[in-house]
């Protein structure tokens, strides 16, 4: 018996599963929950045509695991020392999956066709620094230099946009072409079909330049409800899907499914409008910012799988500050919430059990997109902390488009109390849009935040190429912001992902997603 | 002949003031589609270059006039979020609506003639009002909630059909009957939410006539005659529920087409109602102008094959 | 005879709605338990029912039995107003194109027909977005879109009563349109009428819980009926009570109004036998 069990002892590297091999002819079933817009990497925005622009395109650069950039379309970059010249040294074995070469101009191709005023492309600001274009100069068919009129560290990671082909698309109108619907590029997948609301199918590109993928077709189901993506999980129709905390439970007791958990690039906050009569005391909004239990938050929404939020950036970042004792925490403590009102000259009202200051109860609306369950959840839990110490919040949810517009607007002052959001985080620290003052009202800085130390801070960062000068003065910018409370910065939650275990060759959990490297992606059959 | 014509040519005037008021509201609708972007990338000049792009910066009169020359010309004009074209985007989405609405009435036709037949024939016994009761009630179910509690019913737990979708996407080039029947397969399950919802008003029809005729005189004298029962019931049915059905479906023709989308949307169906709706958030005009547009065409001329129907079948119809 | 044969479903619909409304305008006023209410320190799981908890707690903790009493109010208002307003429409357009006849008559019911031939659903939609979402705007976005089918039957009956010898008379009597309108006419007309408001009243609630569940119905932390179901959904397979009470309710309350609609429609009506 004992012997049985040692020689039935498997090769870890193949058979975690089981007996089960990986299956060169196998097909990789993901689900998107709407349908992507275009897959066109210059032209859509959304999150769903991003997951499949991923696999058919290929930038010069892309982001590894480790979220640091490494070379793909390119063997190797550099930048000039005072931070104004990158100089890309292109691969020379690319093919476009119409067998054509890839060369340098097909990259000059794609930027200038995004500076091109006619596209109908929102990425056009990234490639002007200070207004002013960037210069694309073709050395020869495989080096080209990107020349900034002045150094921008964020420019690097807008040089990774997935290159077009310019064989197929300089004859065409891009906004309009069917090329949108029946993309070529150079990544390991290839295009095959797309039946509107049903799904999106891949094959292998058999002349990859990297490793040769190993699975042979992926396939995109359309499935909005997120009940249905659910079931589709548990029967095995899909391999891989996100999983709510509150299912985790159930999940886990699947033997079909291995669960990943990981942080993305992301945390959730309440904005709060810097430019209101109640709300531009910062004594107020440290009130409230006290009256809520953030890690009863995480317990109960998140059902623990996540973490409180202090700063305006993520654990997962470089520019993450490796001590933060400097950083200011108001945290939960309904007795210091109620001294800051006092102080601010409100009364309590023992009847009402609220605070009132001349005659009128502090009474505030907080909006919340629909759609947002954990949001919804949040928002009526705050509800309660906040009436707890005296404050009366009202929860309007209120559709996304609408939601957008109000915040979006150019009023001064906008007209929103709170609002409760999250944002998605890039991989490169700047966040000028967000907190630059000039940014209000037109702009990201929709809550109308002013600290002149910080707007310094702010272009300092971005014009500041090394790496830990930049780290440090991040820092700084982290520590004021936390200082001047303009959010309440809530969690960060963490992703739940179930995959099937006839899937392989995941990468590691992190913000870069399970499947970082999906050419290394493999699914077994069995034996 | 003539009244057909007149209806048609009034219903044209009148479909273009509604396209012109339902592109009113949506104008009037908060949040555009240049607006909707919360990438802290994206700059406002950006914005503003694409709004100049997809014509936003005219007012509202012109936009709309700009719209409504292209359709005369046959144009229904690109998408906003996908410049797709409106007329492609709604072709494609049209044979999955049409292949449920159209199966869903047959099959609701199909199956109240006999229930409401022998609830009315058997009028007060258990069979009457059992079928009394649960025809109500489907008509008194959440949709939604019933359409997700199938799904965990005979998906998940006896995992006998599968969760969503339209047909296997690996099925693409097998036979046309295998297709036909995977088709199917996915269809059972939306289709019976639709006709538990639906089963009541036809059911209830069949039987009150059914009671109306037993009770006339003409029948007495049938079965004086020595006719058997059946024979008299299903050749009378017959006649009387021809009427009915032809209104009912005229009615339901709405429901159907653009109501659908609930279910399209439990069921990752890929339908018109889908679209239509995703339009909306979406704020994508051009394809909901398209949508309601097809819709309405579609529910008219229904309408009016029914009218035609019904004047044929019963020629002392001819309404002024 | 009629009434003896219905008795036992018109008696289980008209008492257990009679109930329903009883809860729902009895114990919110006699009770100071907030239906929204709870400890936002000490949020554990859904409960399943207990004697503590008849039917269950929500994933926020709350009573659910309380919070459907509640949410009666809620459901049932929405679907009353919806229907006064489909009634007050529905009159007003079937009376204006029964009444004056002609060329009105035609223009108003082809807009009425084109009306209909748009999916309810857009419309509705259409203007949940444009409103701030509130229980008034759902009352009136329902009761627009529900009126055509009043419309029709008010002008129906109009059309075959107003040619009548009766009627004729009063005109040569003296007495006003208006009078005859309202006295003579219009009482033929509420048979159908009361009918299609119960039926309303029906697709109302059901319309309320579309709405919640597309996220423009009523809002947290109020509860409908209707936002109850929605929120459940996604509890359905780990907490199911929490589901089956508001769906259950939902039907068993349609179901009622349908029930009596019906028996309404044919008890009233001299024409249709049972």
């Amino acid at each position: 018996m004992m012997v049985l069990v040692v020689g039935c002892k498997k090769d870890k590297s193949l058979n975690d599963w089981g007996a089960q091999v990986p299956d060169p002819n196998g097909m990789l079933n993901l689900s998107l929950s709407a349908e992507p817009s275009l897959l066109n990497p210059i032209l859509s925005t959304d999150a769903y045509s991003s997951e499949v622009i991923g696999k058919v395109f290929n930038g010069l650069i892309r982001i590894n695991e480790d979220l640091k950039p490494e070379p793909d379309l390119a063997t190797s970059y550099n930048v000039s020392e005072d931070g104004t010249i990158y100089t890309f040294y292109l691969r020379k074995d690319v093919k476009w999956h119409d067998g054509r070469n890839f060369t340098a101009e097909d990259v000059s191709f794609t930027f200038k066709t995004i500076m091109n005023p006619d596209t109908n492309t929102v990425r056009r600001s990234n490639y002007y620094i200070n207004k002013k274009p960037i210069s694309i100069i073709i050395v020869n068919d495989y080096v080209l230099k990107i020349i900034s009129p002045e150094p921008f560290a964020p420019l690097l990671m807008s040089l990774g946009i997935e290159i077009l082909p310019e064989h197929i698309l300089n004859k065409d109108d891009i906004n309009k072409s069917k090329f949108n619907f029946n993309p070529i590029g150079t990544g390991p997948y290839k295009f095959v079909e797309w039946k509107s609301g049903q799904y999106i199918k891949l094959v292998r590109n058999e002349n990859y330049f990297g490793p040769k993928p190993k699975v042979k077709e992926i396939l995109y189901k359309i499935i909005p409800d997120t009940n249905t993506n659910l079931v589709s999980l548990s029967k095995q129709e899909i391999d891989m899907a996100g999983i709510p905390a509150k299912d985790l439970k159930r999940f886990e007791k699947d033997e079909n499914l291995e669960i990943f958990q990981y942080q993305k690039l992301h945390y959730s906050y309440i904005g709060i409008n810097q430019v209101h009569p109640i709300l531009y005391d910062i004594r107020v909004r440290k009130a409230i910012s006290h009256a809520i239990n953030k890690d009863s938050l995480v317990r109960s929404v998140l059902k623990g799988k996540g973490k409180a939020a202090w700063l305006p950036t993520s654990p997962e970042l470089w520019s993450y500050p490796d001590n933060q004792n400097n950083i200011p925490k108001y945290d939960y403590s309904p007795e210091k919430s109620r001294k800051l009102l006092v102080a601010a000259g409100y009364e309590f009202d023992h009847q009402k059990k609220l605070y009132k200051k001349n005659g009128k109860e502090l009474a505030l609306t907080i909006f919340v997109p629909k759609g947002n369950k954990v949001g919804e959840k949040c928002v009526q839990i705050i509800q309660q902390f906040l009436a707890q110490v005296g404050i009366k919040l009202d929860i309007q949810v209120k559709e996304w488009r609408s939601l957008l517009k109000i915040i979006n607007a150019s009023d001064n002052p906008k007209k929103f109390d709170m609002v409760m959001l999250g944002w998605s985080l890039g991989i490169d620290p700047d966040s000028y849009s967000i907190w630059h003052s000039s940014q209000y009202p037109n702009g990201f800085n929709f809550i109308g935040y002013r600290n002149l130390a910080v707007n310094k801070l702010l272009i300092a960062g971005r014009q500041e190429v090394n790496i830990p000068k930049r780290k440090a003065i991040y820092e700084e910018i982290y520590q004021k912001i936390a200082f001047d409370v303009p959010y309440i910065f809530l969690f960060y939650p963490d992703t739940i992902i179930g995959v099937n275990k006839r899937v392989g060759g995941l990468s590691r959990p992190g913000p870069a997603g399970l499947m970082n490297r999906i050419e290394d992606v493999f699914v077994t059959k069995p034996l | 002949m003539k009244y057909i014509v007149k209806r048609v040519l009034l219903a044209i005037p009148l479909i273009i003031v509604m396209t012109f008021i339902a592109f009113l509201i949506m104008k009037l609708a908060p949040g555009d589609p240049a607006n909707m972007y919360m990438d802290p990338s994206v700059s406002a000049q950006d914005v503003i270059q694409l709004k100049k792009n997809l014509g936003f910066d005219k007012p509202v009169g012109i936009q709309y006039v700009i719209w409504l020359k292209n359709i005369l010309k046959g144009n229904m004009g690109y998408s906003y979020i996908t410049s797709k074209s409106v007329f492609a985007s709604i072709t494609e989405r049209l044979p999955a609506t049409l292949l449920l609405s159209v199966s869903s009435m047959l099959l609701i036709i199909i199956s109240t003639f006999p229930l409401g037949i022998i609830a009315g024939a058997k009028k007060g016994s258990f069979f009457d009002n059992a079928v009394t009761v649960l025809s109500f009630l489907g008509l008194s179910i959440p949709t939604f909630w019933l359409g997700l509690m199938f799904i965990l019913f005979f998906s998940l737990k006896l995992d006998l059909l599968p969760t969503a979708g339209f047909m296997n996407p690996s099925l693409t080039n097998a036979s046309f009957l295998i297709k036909a029947f995977d088709i199917g397969k996915h269809m059972l399950l939306p289709l019976l939410t639709i006709l538990i919802g639906g089963l009541a008003v036809l059911t209830r029809y069949h039987r009150s006539g059914i009671i109306n005729i037993l009770e006339m005189d003409y029948i007495k004298a049938a079965r004086a005659r020595g006719l058997s029962e059946t024979r008299i019931l299903f050749k009378h049915a017959f006649k009387n529920a021809a009427l009915p059905i032809i209104t009912i479906l005229g009615l339901s023709l709405p429901g159907l087409i653009g109501g659908s989308f609930i279910i399209e949307y439990i069921f990752s169906w890929p339908g018109m109602g889908q679209l239509g709706v995703s339009a909306i958030f979406a704020r994508d005009y051009p394809i909901l102008m398209g949508t309601i547009l097809f819709s309405s065409a579609l529910i008219i001329m229904g309408n009016l094959l029914a009218d035609i129907a019904y004047a044929w079948i019963d020629p002392r119809i001819k309404k002024s | 005879m009629k009434l003896a044969k219905m008795s036992w479903s018109f008696k289980l619909s008209a008492g257990f709605l009679a109930l329903i409304i009883i809860l729902a305008i009895i114990i919110p006023m006699f009770s100071n338990l907030d239906p929204n209410g709870f400890d936002p320190n000490c949020i554990g799981e859904p409960a399943a029912p207990s004697i503590r908890h008849i039917f269950g707690t929500d994933d926020l903790g709350r009573d659910i039995l309380l919070r459907l009493i509640y949410g009666a109010r809620v459901s049932l208002t929405v679907g009353l107003v919806s229907v006064g307003i489909m009634i007050f429409v529905g009159i007003f357009v079937g009376t204006i194109a029964g009444y004056l006849g002609g060329w009105v008559d035609e223009l108003i019911m082809r807009f009425v027909d084109v009306f209909m031939a748009i999916p309810t659903i857009f419309l509705i939609l259409t203007i949940q977005i444009l409103l701030k979402p509130s229980i008034y705007n759902v009352m009136f976005v329902i009761g627009l879109t529900s009126w055509t089918g009043v419309s029709r039957l008010v002008r129906a009956e109009i059309l075959s009563i107003k040619e009548r010898p009766f009627i004729t008379a009063a005109y040569a009597r003296g007495i006003s349109h208006l009078r005859v309108l309202i006295k003579h006419i219009l009482p033929h007309a509420l048979n159908p009428i009361i009918v299609a408001s119960m039926l309303g009243m029906g697709t109302a609630i059901l319309t309320e819980s579309v709405l919640s569940y597309l996220g423009l119905g009523i809002q947290p932390p109020h509860a409908s009926w209707g936002n109850m179901l929605e929120n459940s959904l996604s509890f359905m397979i780990d907490a199911p009570w929490m589901a089956i009470a508001p769906g259950v309710l939902i039907s068993l309350t349609v179901l009622s109004l349908n029930f009596l609609g019906d028996f309404l429609r044919s008890g009233l009506n001299p024409r249709e036998s049972k």
